[in-house]
């Protein structure tokens, strides 16, 4: 691979957001290492890179290596603090690790990242219900943060606190209604809450996320679980039983319409999913002669 | 060795989440031997959310239809926590844990201990839980797999494998992408 390349490949990885601290540290390490002076000022964001996936990997000594060049080059900038904010966490000395996180609030007050970092110590301190209260608190200033409602959704979800969770995403949907995803996922943390009025949320949401992205396959068995098991547990009358029946079926055939075109013969044969999910729709046809 | 290697890939793929999983062991009503589960499969679960219901359902209407088919039991489940000291066993992993031992009633829960998860690691990566009457309980202190079996593991792992295995959160994202990680398997057997 050429210097050109690993430029490209970190470039990539750090668009996409992705976290593969083990793959950043190789290309640094056994390509642009050594080709650092071709890169230009974009060296700098690189070792920035480098740096927080070293402490990913817990391999202290390159952290410790490009956070002190990074210093040398902008000393007493804000984003080397936090560089060694996370360093100090990595190394469990949350202490000193807060104290870097306060002088940059001092500096700037709306520093979302520095306050994010201090909900993250409470939560590397296995501290979730004062972590849910900070974050609550950063959200009351963050309101259209919603990475920050999602974390906090997750935190409520670890508690098994089905009801805050559920608010979170009611907040998530209201400022994105056309995003299937908190559709989705609101519909999951209904479904897990049980009931039937639960479950007719759930339903309604998971068909609305089929409706928003017809290729969300946790949608599409979402509706077929729910409206199947409404209509065989739930429902109050034949009318409503022959119409979730209904969804049911639709479902069911989407799914298997899905995985007849993507999945391989063989792959079909032997995890026998197509004959289980129409098992499932047999199930259920009898009672929508209506 | 299948069911070893890959709850370890599993794991070490999501080294930032939690994930969960499914052990397939062979179905002992047929055999006279009791005492023993055979752990023969396993079948990575879920990276993104373990508390919620739903498709957890989907995954294991899914994979029972499979071993019925295979002549296999859901016999185990296996659960790595996010946070890199915390192995305790918790509620999420005690309630399918439950579940699991319902329809099989020698289930156990293999909580994985993520500082083990290690090249280098000479012991299981893991705890075993036996549900007894008051509760999940760690089991004896017994050699689950041999020799052989974490040496092959410990390979998959230094030739980073684990990019390649394929959980139900990547399935549901992706239809084609085959949990059953034939792949995979493939290699694990030319290891043998």
């Amino acid at each position: 691979m050429s210097w050109e390349d690993a430029r490209d490949a970190l470039r990539k990885i750090r668009e996409d957001q992705a976290r593969d601290g083990s793959r950043v540290i190789q290309l640094w390490k056994h390509i642009l290492a050594n080709y650092a002076h071709k890169l230009g000022d974009e060296v700098w964001t690189v070792q920035e890179q480098v740096t927080v996936a070293a402490l990913d990997c817990q391999n202290f000594d390159l952290a410790n290596e490009c956070i002190t060049s990074l210093n040398r080059k902008f000393p007493n900038s804000m984003r080397v603090l936090r560089l060694f904010g996370m360093y100090f966490e990595a190394i469990g000395r949350y202490e000193k690790a807060t104290e870097q996180y306060t002088k940059i609030l001092e500096e700037d007050p709306t520093n979302m990242f520095a306050r994010k970092r201090q909900i993250a110590i409470l939560k590397e301190k296995n501290d979730i219900p004062e972590a849910i209260e900070k974050l609550n608190k950063y959200l009351e200033m963050f309101m259209t943060d919603f990475d920050g409602w999602m974390e906090l959704c997750d935190l409520y979800l670890q508690l098994q606190d089905y009801t805050k969770a559920a608010f979170c995403l009611e907040e998530l949907i209201m400022s994105n209604p056309h995003n299937h995803l908190y559709h989705q996922k609101y519909a999951e943390v209904k479904y897990t809450q049980g009931g039937s009025e639960n479950l007719e949320l759930a339903r309604s949401y998971f068909a609305q996320a089929c409706k928003l992205n017809p290729n969300n396959m946790r949608a599409q068995f979402g509706l077929l679980l729910t409206a199947s098991n409404i209509a065989t547990g739930y429902s109050k009358n034949q009318k409503e039983k022959n119409s979730n029946s209904k969804y049911a079926v639709w479902a069911a055939e989407q799914i298997i319409d899905k995985y007849q075109s993507t999945q391989t013969e063989e792959q079909l044969q032997d995890t026998k999913v197509l004959e289980l999910i129409k098992k499932m729709q047999e199930n259920l046809v009898p009672s929508s002669d209506s | 060795m299948k069911a070893y290697s890959k709850l370890l890939l599993h794991a070490a793929k999501y080294p930032h989440c939690a994930v969960n999983g499914v052990l397939l062991a062979e179905d002992s009503k047929s055999s006279k031997e009791k005492k023993q589960i055979r752990f023969v499969d396993c079948i990575p679960l879920f990276h993104l959310s373990l508390s919620l219901a739903p498709m957890l359902e989907a995954a294991l209407l899914q994979i029972d239809s499979y071993c019925k088919s295979k002549g296999f039991v859901i016999g185990g489940y296996y659960q790595a926590n996010e946070h890199l000291s915390d192995n305790q066993i918790n509620n999420v992993a005690k309630h399918i844990g439950r579940k699991i031992q319902e329809y099989y009633p020698e289930a156990c829960v293999f909580m994985i201990d993520n500082n083990r998860i290690n090249p280098m690691s000479v012991n299981e990566v893991y705890r075993v839980y036996t549900l007894k009457e008051s509760g999940f309980k760690e089991a004896e202190k017994r050699q689950t797999v041999d020799e052989n079996t974490l040496q092959t593991a410990a390979v998959l792992l230094e030739k980073e494998q684990y990019r390649h295995i394929v959980d139900f959160d990547n399935h549901l994202d992706d239809v084609s992408k085959d949990w059953r990680n034939t792949k995979i398997n493939e290699i694990i057997e030319s290891c043998l």
